[in-house]
């Protein structure tokens, strides 16, 4: 009898999905199929592990879309994925849609030479405007058009472990003295004040940005990027000496110049390292690693009397869509769906993302970890003093030199003069070859 | 009808290959050639017109392109000293054992490790907090000797190619091996009986009758280290303070995340003109009659 049933159901079963397929395929003519290229850094783990949001999401944009076939791939977070599009763009043969990273002189380059298509009509046409903040608008705008629609939230603060701190004596620092005392303490009692993982290039570069906004402020950030101010000048400068007086004090990891970034989460994980200092990109991987009774997290203090606290933000990447496609309409539709706003519950809770959002996003209705929600309102509460991220916005061949000299300065083989005049040198190649952020 | 065929035929077993070459190796060459002529105002640009020489007279002022090329210097004779001198002592003790095969295995072993993977674990292994390396070194008491190997810029670029030596040692060992099996030894025996010790007979008998396989692991060590990218782009990504920068590394950064194609172009021309000098030059010796 249960068996009879069971063959009943399933044939009920094949039959009605048979009947969806066949009522799908009756649906779409062949001249009606289109095929969608997504390239994106939406895994499972890691720093984009945002995969199963964005199934579910695919999902719904299928059911409302029958007729397009998606071709999808997806490619690791950070460099493996602009690698991709850049060999790409540059062969003239790219996805519709891609999600990469950098904005600012990056999207500049990218748009100058013509590869991305221009968003402002379809943003006009979905009102993006009433969901992204202006300064979010900005890093993805060159002379005026938007070329991208930018998603995950960046901020950069400190991991600490709650534990350590006690067992040290060291209370979450006011001001750059107790910075410098925690690390003093740290030290003595054999543990490493703040992992780092400069051996990666960027962490030490985020670190600056985030002092440089301690003791500027948004809009010496904005002057430095925008070429309005040159490198080598008091805000940058004095940022770099706070930093080395931070390694003077054996703040860092020892070797950090060879440690690569993961190695310095785990020294902090593995309860070697009382804090790390990185952002909202590996959050979950921070939350999932700490257990929540020892886990917390500060923005660093202000440096001095005169600056209130600021860190530095940006977007962790943006949607583009390539100017050589075919069906740009439904490929600015498909960037439109993936951001709207009814999603942001499936981003949050499924994807572990935060996106930019210009509303607040109140965090207790989903119900996530406290030091997320911490993290995100703190940072955004800033947002008016806080700095674009200098390796994500300034000039890819600036960057070059950021990425490696900095490890110089940090080591004391370069100083920092020299270093900044050679920011400016390339700075001032840029400017010649029009690369520069001019929103 | 026959002697038509039997002439076209080695042309057409041959075929398969230099279309496969020509297709993978000798267009993208003489684009890469043609690109390096080529400019664009500013990077990323399709907009391509003719610069003449301008792209090449730039590596003459560019100060890391040097140092870059400097660096692979040093990385062809670290790669000349360490892997290849190993692998020669190895295979010399190993020639007459009866375990030379079951020894030559156990060195080929790190040959089949990636050298990405190699590059990660031996990150670890170089780790100055957690790494097993100082770890050993303070456990036998030389704890003064541990320091951060991939985060000074005095010993990356030792400690880095050191990971390549690791993975290289045994096709080496390997090679050399097959070249001693070649040398009869009957000659060894003759030179025992006219009294030579050891190191006369690896100096009058080995090392002559071993110089064609010795000409081989040199020219083929100098053509990959020239152009070797793996282990150092996962394990310093050219740092710490651009000294471990070779200029492969270099020329992935300008190409894929600079956009600066044909300047890149133009380094790679004087890259591959190098190594061919390099080879050429070795494969001249090589099959030069003996005087």
């Amino acid at each position: 009898m249960t068996l009879k049933l069971f063959r009943a159901l399933l044939t009920a079963g094949v039959l009605a999905a048979g009947w969806t397929s066949a009522a799908q395929a009756q649906e779409c003519k062949p001249e009606d199929k289109k095929i969608l290229t997504v390239w994106d850094q939406f895994e499972y783990y890691g720093m984009t592990a945002s995969g199963p949001a964005v199934e579910k999401i695919h999902e719904a944009f299928q059911k409302e879309h029958p007729c397009v076939v998606f071709s999808r791939s997806v490619f690791g977070g950070g460099f493996p994925i602009r690698n991709a599009v850049e060999l790409a763009l540059t062969s003239g043969e790219a996805p519709d849609v891609f999600y990469s990273w950098p904005s600012g002189a990056g999207l500049t380059t990218y748009a100058k030479a013509g590869y991305l298509a221009d968003l402002s009509p379809y943003a006009k046409k979905y009102k993006w405007s009433e969901r992204l903040p202006d300064w979010a608008i900005a890093r993805n705008t060159y002379q005026g058009k938007q070329y991208a629609y930018p998603w995950e939230q960046d901020l950069e603060y400190v991991y600490y472990n709650k534990e350590a701190f006690k067992e040290l004596g060291i209370d979450v620092p006011k001001s750059f003295d107790d910075v410098l005392a925690w690390c003093d303490k740290a030290s003595a009692a054999g543990k490493i004040a703040i992992s780092l993982g400069n051996g990666d290039l960027w962490p030490a570069v985020n670190m600056w940005t985030d002092v440089t906004a301690l003791l500027g402020g948004r809009q010496v950030g904005l002057d430095l990027l925008q070429d309005k101010q040159d490198w080598n000048s008091a805000e940058p400068k004095a940022a770099l000496d706070a930093i080395l007086k931070m390694v003077e004090h054996k703040c860092f990891s020892p070797g950090f110049n060879g440690t690569s970034y993961n190695d310095a989460l785990l020294q902090f994980y593995s309860g070697q390292a009382t804090a790390i200092w990185t952002g909202t990109w590996v959050i979950q991987d921070v939350v999932r690693n700490m257990p929540e009774d020892k886990l917390d997290i500060f923005y660093m203090p202000p440096f001095d009397a005169t600056h209130p606290q600021a860190t530095h933000m940006s977007e962790g990447s943006a949607w583009y869509v390539w100017s050589g496609s075919k069906v740009k309409d439904l490929a600015a539709e498909y960037v439109n769906f993936m951001s709207d706003p009814r999603w942001l519950e499936t981003w949050i809770k499924d994807g572990y993302t935060i996106p930019i959002q210009k509303k607040p996003i109140d965090f207790a209705q989903y119900g996530i970890s406290g030091v997320i929600s911490k993290a995100f309102n703190t940072g955004m509460a800033m947002v008016d003093r806080n700095v674009d991220a200098f390796h994500t916005t300034a000039p890819p061949r600036v960057t070059f030199v950021m990425y490696h000299d900095i490890q110089g300065v940090l080591s004391g083989d370069t100083k920092p003069e020299d270093f900044l005049k050679k920011l400016d040198e390339q700075m001032e190649v840029a400017k010649q070859a029009g690369e520069v952020w001019a929103p | 009808m026959i002697e038509s065929r039997g002439r076209k035929s080695p042309y057409l077993f041959l075929a398969p290959a230099i279309i496969y070459l020509g297709i993978w190796i000798y267009y993208p060459i003489a684009k890469n050639f043609y690109l390096s002529f080529l400019g664009t105002e500013g990077t990323h640009g399709a907009d391509f017109r003719f610069v003449g020489l301008q792209n090449y007279h730039q590596l003459l002022s560019d100060e890391l392109f040097h140092r870059a090329l400097l660096h692979n210097l040093v990385w062809v004779l670290l790669s000349i000293l360490v892997p290849v001198v190993i692998g020669l002592v190895l295979a010399v003790l190993l020639v007459h054992k009866r375990t030379r095969l079951f020894y030559s295995a156990i060195f080929f072993l790190p040959v089949t490790v990636a050298p990405i993977m190699a590059a990660v674990v031996w990150g670890w292994i170089y780790n100055p907090t957690f790494g097993a390396l100082n770890q050993m070194l303070t456990l036998i008491g030389l704890d003064s000797l541990a320091q951060p190997w991939l985060g000074d810029a005095a010993t990356a670029l030792v400690s880095v190619n050191m990971i390549g030596s690791w993975g290289y040692y045994g096709f080496c060992t390997l090679i050399f091996l097959a070249g001693l099996q070649n040398i009869d030894p009957e000659i060894f025996e003759a030179a025992r009986i006219d009294g030579a010790n050891a190191l006369q007979q690896f100096r009058s008998i080995t090392l002559p009758l071993l110089k064609p396989t010795l000409t081989f692991v040199l020219v083929y060590t100098t053509i990959g280290s020239m152009k070797f990218f793996d282990i150092i782009y996962v394990a310093t990504k050219g740092g710490p303070d651009n000294s471990t920068q070779i200029v492969a590394v270099y020329m992935f950064d300008l190409f894929i995340r600079q956009g600066d194609v044909n300047y890149a172009a133009a380094m790679s021309v004087v890259l591959t003109a190098i190594i061919l000098a390099m080879s050429l030059l070795a494969i001249r010796n090589m099959t030069r009659k003996p005087s």
